[in-house]
């Protein structure tokens, strides 16, 4: 089954094979919960943004007559996507129907309103993650895109070989660009956290003091020796 | 490090992998959708979650199954129940509103009797939440709606003979006795039925109201999924 070309596992997923649709499940379901994790889906909602995603997407790939589309895996993501920015608008729109129900909320107590109030989407909150995403989206604006690309890759341990591959350079010359990229983001980050407010600035410092400190487990670091 | 020119510090190194995964916290970053990232990153994720996959034959089976399961049952909205809640006799004497007789369809598939006509000699307690109606508990048989129902589980139906399309029925059929099959087409003078199980055709039925018992809302189903 893992031989099986996308096309080929949506065929026999058409015939009804049990294992077909477990290998259906092996190969997508890791990814996904990678980028839920990465773009901040809280835990308690991966069941109505990954299951439920791969459930509905499963059946309708089986029912449509044409091909697959193109990109299995982007298609898929991008389902879990729109499925969670949903879930968030609706509770967005819950939280506004409760301002304007200003006479019901004032006679509700906090508890009574988060008691009767569904699970909502909510950043998870890793210490200091905001203003760490906040300084990154404001360099990130001043990147061109392959950079910002470049470092998504670098952040998730992309080995060298295959940045080199994917930007159509040699293996030197992509390492270098890296290393530049990551040279200047060092000094902007230094810069920018002194101009910050201190409390934010000390999130920043930490930030720069952990990268700094000897790591254990790196995997760009030994990536690319291969 | 060696040579400072060329190699990022750890430090650098660092700062860049945070700023990135700041970056990859917005969910339409351009990487989310570059096909080479994420084939590779699916392929990375898959080796991680290796051991985690590791399953048997008969468990990969098994998860297929409840998958396909799970994802029809939501498709075609009916609930999914483990096993059937029969009541005992001091709860039917107790809330005889709350407990459903069971039939067994193949017999209930006899010429010329009513379903509800049947002796029942098993009783399901309803389960809390369900809307209002009237409702009649059947035992399948038969695998056409396998993976979602199997020989031997139980089916609650809320009567009534409204139909829409995508849920699951129970209607006698002219010439077959009763059967439980998904509403595939509704047309002004008839029903197309279709089984969720390959290779059976789909039947027609004429659409009328006596011939529809009414709609599946909840499969128990002993099935170790």
């Amino acid at each position: 089954m893992r031989a099986l070309t996308d096309a080929a596992l949506i065929d026999a997923m058409r015939a009804s094979i049990p294992e077909a649709w477990t290998e259906f499940d092996a190969r997508f379901r890791p990814l996904l919960e990678r980028y839920a994790a990465r773009i901040g889906i809280p835990r308690w909602e991966w069941s109505v943004c990954i299951t439920e995603v791969l459930d509905d997407e499963a059946l309708r790939l089986i029912e449509r007559a044409g091909e697959v589309p193109q990109h299995l895996t982007a298609y898929l993501v991008r389902a879990v996507r729109s499925r969670f920015l949903q879930l968030k608008r609706a509770g967005l729109r819950r939280d506004r129907r409760y301002a304007m129900d200003g006479a019901v909320g004032a006679v509700m107590s906090e508890h009574t309103r988060s008691a009767c109030d569904p699970p909502r989407i909510a950043e998870e909150r890793v210490n200091g993650a905001g203003v760490v995403a906040r300084f990154g989206l404001a360099l990130g604006a001043r990147l061109t895109t392959e950079e910002q690309q470049m470092l998504a890759w670098v952040a998730e341990g992309v080995p060298h070989r295959l940045i080199a591959e994917w930007l159509g350079i040699n293996r030197e010359a992509a390492k270098k660009r890296i290393a530049r990229l990551c040279r200047r983001l060092r000094v902007a980050a230094a810069e920018a956290s002194a101009r910050l407010p201190l409390d934010e600035r000390r999130e920043i410092d930490r930030l720069i003091r952990r990268a700094a400190a000897p790591r254990v487990n790196s995997h760009s670091g030994e990536s690319d020796d291969g | 490090m060696t040579d400072e020119r060329d190699d990022a510090t750890d430090a650098e190194l660092g700062v860049a992998e945070a700023m990135g995964q700041a970056l990859l916290r917005d969910p339409a970053h351009p990487a989310w959708d570059d096909a080479r990232f994420l084939d590779w990153l699916a392929a990375e994720a898959r080796e991680a979650a290796r051991l985690a996959w590791r399953l048997s034959r008969q468990e990969r089976k098994a998860r297929g199954e409840a998958m396909m399961a799970r994802a029809y049952a939501r498709r075609l909205r009916v609930m999914q129940g483990g096993m059937a809640p029969l009541a005992k006799d001091e709860t039917r004497a107790a809330a005889p509103r709350r407990v459903v007789p069971v039939v067994e369809m193949g017999i209930a598939a006899g010429v010329g009797r009513e379903l509800w006509d049947e002796p029942a000699d098993a009783w399901v307690e309803m389960p809390n939440g369900a809307p209002p109606g009237e409702y009649v508990a059947l035992r399948v048989v038969g695998d056409s709606m396998a993976p979602l129902m199997h020989t031997g589980d139980t089916v609650l139906v809320r009567r009534g003979a409204d139909v829409r399309r995508d849920t699951v029925i129970v209607a006698r059929h002219p010439d077959d006795g009763y059967v439980c099959k998904r509403v595939s087409r509704v047309r002004r003078e008839s029903l197309e039925l279709a089984s969720l199980a390959p290779g059976r055709p789909p039947i027609v039925i004429p659409r009328d109201a006596r011939l529809i018992v009414g709609t599946v809302m909840l499969v128990w189903c002993s099935h170790r999924h």
